[in-house]
């Protein structure tokens, strides 16, 4: 089977420089690295947020970039950023609405209402983001980012912005779900303990470069390089 | 006393204010959005307007627009119409200066909205238009409106491009500050006093009601 996702891409900012590929299934890839490292970078350029200088995305078959260039708009991917950037202005509900664009209303409420209980949001409908905790922010951000029932997940960080207990909990919840979904989900983090627990392919993104990739064990036990060894010490 | 200075003054700073609010909110948006060489050289040559004595932006005004004038040229040509001298020169006066106020308030505001709100929108299937119109403008309306109360005060209190442009024919192009210059002029103190209130009162209550509205511009 040809992999869901796959992205070579090169682009160059001031002082930095990206060179690097990825392949993904339907399955969890986490892109680890320390901060600098170019993985959000990467999920820009895949969102086509911003255009690589050189390389190609594929996604399920479709060139996103490369020869032929679909507009980010159009792309069908999902993306949780860090900070959940959800709209102040617009209620729970009217957050989850926002993006079934193109759904007549009567089936958008209906759906953001099914997710709104899937991700246990019940009763939180007419409250504004500024209201809800984090980790109720963060199923909010995922039930908005779902509902268009994208063809791939794009997660920015997204416990960075919870406090310990709270994102121990959401990561477990949300990696049940994740694996449910059945769509590639790539998600960056620099935390080693969230990356294992949740990667069913872990990239090691250091310097713009992916210097190994597998299972998260796999690199753990045995690091093909003295970065990635330095990087994935337990502790 | 008269009351036509002040209704006249009342019709020009709001037509002209409503000319700015619409074409300084498109400039605004594409200020903010553009990344282009030369941009900071064109904010400058927007802003121009704000720095330049008003009398000769007038003079730029009266070469563009008048009878032998670059546009007023083929205006008269092709209508035997000429804006000089006439309520709706007063309107253009206003306008073209405090034009550079709205921009920059509107410029700021925009540009103060959380980037990820709107590669947010972007990546849920929305274009700019349609996130500028859901995401931005909801967000930004404070400074918006901040910067169209600004406007209004600049334009109410428009003085020297008004007089190059439509000089100061009593019951035609005289508004509030042309009628306080006559007045003062003339000896006639009471007309001026009560024109000088007015205009001073309306001045306070409007920056007030802007300054409400935008922490970051004033």
């Amino acid at each position: 089977m040809s992999a869901a996702l796959e992205v070579r891409l090169q682009h160059a900012l001031p002082g930095f420089d990206l060179d690097a590929a990825l392949s993904l299934g339907r399955e969890i890839g986490v892109l680890f690295g320390p901060s600098g490292a170019g993985k959000s970078l990467m999920l820009r350029l895949i969102a086509g947020l911003m255009r690589p200088r050189e390389g190609e995305v594929r996604l399920n078959g479709r060139i996103l970039s490369g020869t032929a260039w679909v507009p980010p708009q159009e792309r069908r991917i999902g993306y949780v950023f860090q900070h959940h950037a959800l709209f102040p202005h617009m209620s729970v509900l009217e957050n989850v609405v926002y993006g079934a664009r193109g759904l007549p209303r009567e089936k958008a409420l209906a759906e953001a209402r099914r997710l709104i209980q899937e991700f246990r949001l019940e009763g939180l409908e007419a409250r504004r983001p500024k209201s809800i905790s984090g980790g109720q922010k963060q199923r909010v951000a995922f039930a908005r980012a779902l509902i268009a029932k994208p063809e791939l997940l794009l997660l920015d960080e997204p416990f960075s912005a919870l406090d310990g207990p709270t994102r121990v909990h959401m990561r477990d919840c949300l990696a049940r779900l994740m694996r449910s979904l059945g769509i590639p989900v790539l998600l960056v983090t620099h935390d080693l303990a969230e990356a294992r627990s949740l990667a069913e392919r872990m990239f090691v993104l250091i310097g713009g470069r992916v210097l190994q990739h597998g299972r998260p064990e796999e690199i753990v036990q045995e690091p093909a390089s003295e970065a990635v060894r330095e990087l994935t010490r337990a502790g | 006393m008269s009351w036509g200075p002040l209704l006249l003054s009342l019709k020009v700073s709001l037509l002209a204010t409503a000319l700015v609010a619409a074409a300084g909110l498109l400039a605004a948006f594409a200020l903010a959005n553009a990344r282009f060489r030369g941009k900071s050289l064109v904010e400058s040559a927007l802003l121009l307007p704000m720095v330049l004595p008003p009398t000769v932006t007038g003079y730029y005004l009266v070469l563009l627009l008048g009878r032998h004038g670059l546009l007023g040229g083929s205006l008269y040509r092709w209508t035997g119409w000429n804006v000089l001298f006439t309520w709706q020169a007063a309107v253009v006066a206003s306008a073209v200066v405090s034009f550079p106020i709205m921009v920059r308030s509107a410029q700021t505001a925009i540009e103060s909205v959380d980037p990820e709100m709107v590669d947010s929108s972007t990546m849920l299937g929305y274009t700019r238009a349609e996130t500028a119109l859901y995401v931005v403008l909801p967000l930004a309306w404070q400074g918006i409106l901040a910067g169209i109360m600004l406007a209004f005060t600049r334009a109410i209190g428009e003085f020297g491009a008004t007089l190059m442009l439509a000089g100061n024919i009593p019951g035609r192009t005289d508004t509030m500050p042309l009628a306080i210059y006559a007045s003062a002029a003339s000896g006639d103190w009471s007309q001026a006093h009560l024109l000088v209130a007015m205009l001073t009162a309306l001045s306070v209550v409007l920056l007030t009601a802007a300054r409400h509205y935008s922490r970051s511009v004033l």
